[in-house]
Order: C-alpha cells, then structure tokens, then sequence
C-alpha cells in the first residue's frame, strides 16, 4: 500500500506520479496536498516533575524547626532544584502531536475538489485559481 | 484547560531524619578526617533503606524512586547544613 491515500476518497496514486524533489515533500505526487496538523501540548511528566518539586520542598521544610524554615526554604529549594536537574533536562516540557493526511488531486473529481474546497474555505484559505467541473452535479446542487 | 498534576507527598518519617542523624555522627568518627563527600556517599547509603519506607504509592509510579533518591539526598544537604550551621555558631 502506498504511502499516500486520500483521506477524503480513499484513492491512492500511481507509482509513476511520485515525484522526486529536493524541496521537503518527500516524493509528494503531482497535484496531491500533504496536510499537518501540529498540536502542542504540556508533557504531563514535565508537570509531574514541577509537582514533586513543589511537594518535596514543604515536606523537607516540614522536618525543620518552625523559626529556621524560612530562611532555609532557598537552601533546601536550591537541593531540590539539584536533584531533579537531570531527570528535568531529559524531560520536555511540551510535545508536540502530529498528524499528516494527504489529499489527491481536486482536479480529479468533481466531488472531491467540492469537499477539497469547502475545507479549504472552512480554514479560511483561498479557493482563488480552483475549478470545479459542474458536469457531475445533481439538480439540487444546481438550483 | 489542561490539568495540572495534583498530588502531595507525605510527611517524612521521623526516623528517617533520625537515621540521617545517626549516620552522620558515624560518619564523624569513622572518616573524621575525610572529605565532606565521601562522608555524604556513607550516609547515604546507610539512608536509603530507611526511605524505602517511604510511603509513595500515591505518587505516579515513574517518579516513585526518583523522589526516594532526591528525600534522601535532600534530607542529608539539609541535616548537614544545619549542623555545620550550628557548630559555626558554637
């Protein structure tokens, strides 16, 4: 199975449309979209690691006398910070979800290019220099 | 909008601070004249079982040793800057 379908048809292209290019698609056939949506999300680790920080610094705190934990809180603040240094810089803070979908060719179908399109308006793209063929349309779409 | 970890750690077991105590004071007269880390790598080893009591379940599980390592670690840095605190003073 090619590494390209469509997401709205189902289609898959041919292996003499496959394009070799130097500009970052990979070998993208002609006419296809390559869609990706990127989503940024806080790595619960990372905030994990933030909690038992916070966490660790009052129960440390908690075991020294009353008059002195203030004036020890950036001490035992500065230990904790130490211990979870590398397990912190191993950590990311944020991941990043990725998913690609790729499109065939609008040109190619009269009810594709018409879903292609209306995605592409419902993102606010332009759908400028784009033609559909009406010769497929039902009645209703032509009222 | 994106939830935030939520747990508490629970109080340390006294004798834990106790522990620390006691191994430092051996320590003291078994490497009296050795270096403050080789007296910190004793303690710690002499600690770690004690936190094994530690009661983490509650904590997400990848974490639980983790923060073993960073109580027991913590724990000591503390004891000993407040005893070398208080010899200063004395």
């Amino acid at each position: 199975m090619s590494e390209y379908v469509c997401a709205l048809s189902g289609i898959e292209p041919d292996e003499d449309d496959l394009v070799e290019a130097d500009d970052g698609a990979g070998d993208l056939p002609v006419g296809w979209t390559k869609v990706t949506f990127q989503r940024r999300l806080p790595n619960p680790r990372f905030n994990e690691i933030q909690q038992a920080k916070g966490a660790l610094v009052e129960v440390t705190l908690g075991q020294i006398p009353e008059e002195a934990r203030e004036q020890m809180r950036p001490l035992v603040a500065v230990q904790v910070d130490a211990q979870f240094a590398a397990l912190e810089a191993n950590t990311e803070e944020w991941v990043l979800d990725e998913e690609v979908v790729f499109v065939a060719p609008p040109e190619t179908d009269a009810a594709l290019a018409t879903e292609y399109l209306e995605l592409r308006d419902r993102f606010g793209l332009s759908n400028e220099g784009f033609k559909v063929d009406d010769e497929d349309d039902t009645e209703d779409d032509k009222e | 909008m994106f939830g935030k970890a939520k747990f508490d750690l629970p109080p340390l077991p006294p004798e834990l601070v106790e522990a620390v105590k006691t191994a430092m004071d051996l320590a003291e007269q078994q490497f009296s004249g050795a270096e403050g880390a080789k007296k910190r790598e004793f303690v710690k080893g002499r600690v770690k079982d004690a936190a094994k009591k530690l009661d983490l379940k509650q904590l997400p599980s990848w974490l639980e040793e983790p923060i073993r390592d960073a109580v027991v670690s913590v724990i000591i840095e503390v004891c000993w800057n407040l005893v070398f605190k208080g010899k200063k003073k004395a």
